[in-house]
């Protein structure tokens, strides 16, 4: 791979003046990779993944997507890194009056794809999520859960090259959550680079794949192939994801 | 892209509700001003060329002059006049005629008076000629003197001053409309950003453009721009048929003339009081509601892309 999905170097923020929420922290996802990136509640997960859909700018250090310097953008380029990202938010963040399909689409639409075509996919992404029969519910009428799954279904409607999911099983009972899991595997080994924000310790558990730990304001990489092997995640360097 | 979806539920802000209403008023008084320029335009060019055509020969006559004198000079200067290259006809006004003219000033009719009068000779030009005024008045006052020509020059200029003066107040009106307009649509703009602040920056993080954003803000403009437009078009309309309607019939009612000669450049000019206006005239307010949507687009992309660059 010529070209990392993330690159973080040194990076460190802070929300005005008050304490830093991450320190100086390195590491980089290569392209198809799939990370969970665990910490307690307020550790700065969420921080973390603003960084990289441009939700937020690092106090210092560089943040890279796609191979582009974050610092070196201009508004005008923030649609198209966009396009390319997909976030579950935590607070699922889906428009109050438009419909669960309509919230789906919206990815598609931004980007100009065809009426008849959006119809046809959101429809059977939805359905595949377990909310055939919600298509024309409005958020505020569908539950947790199913709310959670309409910021899924958004979230990977356009195939992203990279996805970001915070907390994106934390409102369904684990059999939804390993299937939402499963969707995520699935764009996964279509080449999407993943990062999974959880502190469910079974669910991660269950899996295999790498884990960026937030912990006092620094990340660790921990990879349970080779459990002994944790370690601080020095500089950046594209060889950091380990054996390909 | 005319609105037909949209991802902001902009048409239930109350600011953008009052809107179509607002642009309706704005561009009711708008075609009203432009309406009334365009009859202005009709009559200061119908006064022009009717008076330009003309020339009145006044002939003055001693009261003690006996018919028969009084006909030998009138007959030499028609005489002369029908020999000037450029004229095409002269018209005698009888002493019955210019006593009805007289009559609105002086009360009663001038025969009653025995008063002197003057000889009338109404004279027609062929379309675009020139004469030499100098030499016909000093020809005439050869024949008869005393004997002037009235080409109705400072009257016709008065005229148009005045007229010009009212052009103008009516494009000093538009320009005031259109500037409310303008305003009027920025305002609603920068409101409904402010309400869905949450909702752009949502769309904004999914990968949408500001050309995206505004495109939403856009097709809400144009429609009612194009709603509020034909609206106040239509009224306008409506107004300008119905006080052109109220003039003639008050005329007719007032016998001072049929009806029917209100239409045309009569004895008196001040009288061709017609307000309708002429096809390429109409044409140009029904394009009102066009402009009127198109000013509200472009105002409205305008506003949305400047405040969202303006967010960093
Ligand atoms: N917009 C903000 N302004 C100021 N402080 C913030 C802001 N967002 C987050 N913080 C602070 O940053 C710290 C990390 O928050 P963050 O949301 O990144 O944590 P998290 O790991 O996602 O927590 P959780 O698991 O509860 O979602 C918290 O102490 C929080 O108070
Ligand atoms: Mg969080």
């Amino acid at each position: 791979m010529g070209w990392l999905v993330v690159l973080f170097d040194q990076v460190s923020v802070q929300y005005g003046a008050g304490p830093q929420i991450l320190r100086d922290i390195s590491f980089t996802l290569a392209p198809g990779s799939f990370h969970f990136l665990v910490g307690r509640s307020g550790a700065g997960k969420s921080s973390l993944l603003k960084l990289m859909y441009l939700g937020l700018r690092p106090s210092s250090g560089t943040v890279s997507l796609f191979g582009r310097d974050v610092a070196s953008l201009s508004r005008r380029d923030f649609p198209a890194i966009r396009r390319r990202v997909g976030v579950v938010f935590q607070d699922f963040r889906l428009i109050p009056h438009l419909s669960a399909l309509d919230n789906v689409a919206l990815p598609l639409r931004v980007a100009g794809v065809r009426e008849a075509d959006i119809r046809r996919h959101c429809g059977e992404l939805l359905s595949w999520v377990g909310l055939a029969d919600h298509l024309g519910a409005l958020p505020e009428t569908l539950s947790g859960g199913q709310q959670q799954r309409v910021a899924i279904a958004r979230a990977v409607i356009a195939r992203p090259n990279l996805l970001l999911a915070d907390e994106p099983t934390g409102n369904v009972d684990d059999v939804i959550g390993l299937r939402l899991m499963y969707l995520f595997e699935e764009l996964n080994k279509l080449g999407t680079t993943v990062v999974v924000a959880t502190h469910n310790d079974s669910l991660v558990s269950r899996f295999t794949h790498r884990q960026l730990r937030l912990e006092q304001n620094s990340l660790r990489v921990f990879d349970p192939a080779q459990p002994g092997r944790s370690r601080p995640a020095a500089a950046a360097s594209p060889s950091s994801p380990g054996p390909a | 892209m005319l609105g037909l979806r949209s991802d902001l539920p902009l048409d239930r802000d109350a600011a953008a509700r009052f809107l179509p209403w607002i642009l309706g008023f704005m561009v009711y008084l708008a075609a009203l001003a432009i309406g009334a320029a365009m009859v202005v335009d009709r009559l200061a060019d119908r006064w022009q060329a009717g008076l330009t055509g003309n020339l009145t020969i006044e002939v003055p006559f001693d009261p003690d002059l006996g018919v028969t004198e009084k006909s030998i000079v009138i007959d030499r200067i028609v005489d002369v006049l029908s020999a000037t290259p450029g004229i095409a006809g002269t018209t005698l006004l009888d002493d019955r005629e210019i006593a009805r003219l007289l009559e609105p000033w002086l009360g009663v009719s001038a025969t009653e008076l025995d008063i002197p009068l003057p000889a009338l000779i109404a004279v027609t030009l062929r379309p675009g000629v020139v004469i030499d005024r100098a030499s016909l008045q000093a020809g005439l006052a050869a024949i008869h003197p005393g004997t002037t020509i009235d080409d109705h020059g400072a009257w016709i200029d008065d005229a148009l001053a005045f007229l010009r003066g009212l052009n103008l107040l009516a494009a000093l009106l538009t320009g005031l409309v259109l500037a409310a307009t303008t305003l009027t649509i920025v305002f609603v703009t920068r409101t409904g950003l402010s309400i869905h602040r949450g909702v752009i920056e949502i769309v904004h993080l999914i990968g949408a453009t500001d050309s995206y954003v505004a495109q939403q803000f856009q097709a809400q403009a144009l429609r009612h721009g194009l709603v509020g437009g034909a609206f106040g078009t239509l009224l306008a309309a409506a107004t300008l048929l119905g006080i052109d309607q109220l003039l003639k019939q008050s005329a007719a009612l007032a016998g001072a003339l049929p009806a029917a000669q209100l239409d045309g450049l009569d004895l008196a000019p001040g009288m061709g009081l017609d307000l309708r206006l002429l096809p390429w005239q109409w044409a140009v307010l029904a394009l009102l509601p066009v402009a009127t949507a198109f000013i509200a687009m472009l105002t409205a992309r305008w506003t949305v892309l400047r405040s969202l660059a303006r967010l960093v």
